[in-house]
């Protein structure tokens, strides 16, 4: 992630709390450089890229057949690749504003000021991840409300990153489900299962394409499933069983907790799986920083307050389907 | 386990640790496995209706009573009213072919 863009331009003549207007910026910049717990999923569970337009555009096409046997002298035979649907992301501007009182200054409010300053730094990292984990879980619908807007959760095919009938390109490539209703159990059994249909998803034009999935995102508040998980990435035996067997599953998985997502008001407890490697190579979920945290100060004259202006661009969105799984979703397909 | 051999509109529960969730099947996807939904909780939806219901008779019965008799006592009202209003429509025209009449026979 970028650091802070300061506008130097801002204020330029006003020489009142020039000091302590340099001090204030020197906190924010000290503070943007510790890393937390929202930059670390972000960069977790999205591609995080930078971009220098109104948006992006993610292309596709289909994969190469198989080679084919010609008889001798034979004529090579043409590839009928073909360009797949696209998917267009396009940035939203998020802006901010907070005031450090002319009192606070001339009474030497120091702690309050850094409070100030850190919070509105701390504000941008959690708006960031809050927009990246509602997109991203939300993802059972084609559109999500977050920051009052309205965000496309739409994948590269026009369905819902989450849904039970993604279509193929090629003629005779099936729907696909990546939604599933089955709750995560007592023991690994759904999770290698799922993990299995991942690996045995096709691309568009009908070949597995053998990712291995090795990423589980769960609910902050889902405290018996993260018990679960840690326990099955870490168990030498099996999980939730007195048999004797070996935990075919330890060290598969890596453990993602999103703590802004709640399963407390919701119908069922969701978890996710995730292949890391299918989310690069296939352009899964993707975040675009269009422009970081911009700030600008200004004396308000009416009131002398030092006011901050905080600005930034960023767009979130998701291309392909296969790198990804719901499961104990409240809709979708129910595995027998 | 989710039992197999459901059909469309058959509900079935899912057990997620102490929590049972009830689905309702809404499809079948034609691998055997079913696509379904969580029914949401009736119980809460009945305890609604039943304090509407509750409410309803005692509230309805007396605005109905007013507004039926309201009704009653102002239609024949009305009707009378434009039955007068006819009348006096009527009744100048009269007047006013009497004075012309009156006016024909001055010139006479």
């Amino acid at each position: 992630m970028a650091g802070i863009i300061f506008a130097k331009n801002s204020n330029i003549n006003d020489d009142a709390y020039k000091v302590q207007d340099a001090v204030i910026k020197e906190w924010m910049s000290d503070y943007e450089s510790e890393k937390n717990d929202y930059d670390d999923y972000v960069n977790a569970v999205y591609n995080v890229e930078k971009s220098d337009q109104f948006g992006e555009k993610i292309g596709s096409y289909t994969e190469f057949g198989d080679f084919e046997a010609v008889p001798e002298g034979g004529n090579s035979v043409m590839d009928d690749i073909e360009m797949g649907p696209s998917q267009l992301i396009v940035h939203q501007q998020y802006l901010k504003k907070f005031v450090v009182t002319s009192e606070m200054i001339e009474d030497k409010k120091i702690s309050d000021m850094k409070t100030g300053a850190n919070g509105f730094v701390r504000s941008y990292k959690r708006s960031r991840a809050a927009e990246a984990s509602a997109i991203l879980t939300g993802a059972t619908a084609t559109s999500v409300s977050w920051g009052r807007a309205t965000h496309n959760t739409k994948c590269i095919d026009g369905k819902a990153l989450f849904a039970t009938d993604h279509p193929g390109v090629k003629n005779g490539v099936g729907v696909q489900s990546n939604v599933f209703t089955n709750a995560i159990g007592t023991d690994d059994t759904m999770l290698f299962r799922l993990a299995n249909i991942g690996y045995n998803f096709k691309n568009q034009s009908g070949n597995p394409m053998g990712y291995k999935f090795d990423t589980i995102i769960l609910p902050g508040d889902a405290w018996k499933e993260i018990r679960l998980v840690k326990k099955i990435a870490e168990s030498t035996n099996q999980v939730g069983n007195d048999h004797n067997d070996v935990n075919v599953s330890k060290g598969l998985f890596k453990l993602i907790i999103d703590p802004l997502w709640q399963s407390a008001g919701l119908a069922t407890t969701p978890y996710i799986l995730m292949s890391s490697q299918a989310n690069k190579e296939l352009h899964g979920n993707m975040f675009y920083d269009r422009i970081p945290l911009t700030v600008k100060s200004a004396i308000e004259n009416n009131t002398w307050n030092l006011e901050y202006f905080g600005r930034y661009r960023v767009g979130a969105g998701f291309g392909a389907w296969q790198h990804i799984i719901m499961g104990g979703a409240s809709a979708g397909t129910t595995l027998t | 386990m989710i039992p197999k051999g459901l059909k469309i509109g058959d509900t079935f529960v899912e057990q997620n640790f102490d929590k049972q969730i009830l689905y309702k099947v809404v499809g079948l996807d034609g691998w055997g496995n079913y696509i379904s939904k969580v029914v949401e909780d009736e119980p809460a939806v009945e305890e609604e209706v039943e304090e509407e219901v509750g409410e309803l008779p005692f509230v309805s019965t007396d605005s109905d009573v007013e507004e039926t008799a309201e009704e009653t006592v102002e239609q024949p009202a009305v009707e009378e009213t434009k039955e007068v209003k006819e009348v006096k429509k009527t009744a100048p025209k009269k007047k006013t072919t009497s004075t012309k009449k009156k006016t024909a026979t001055k010139k006479k």
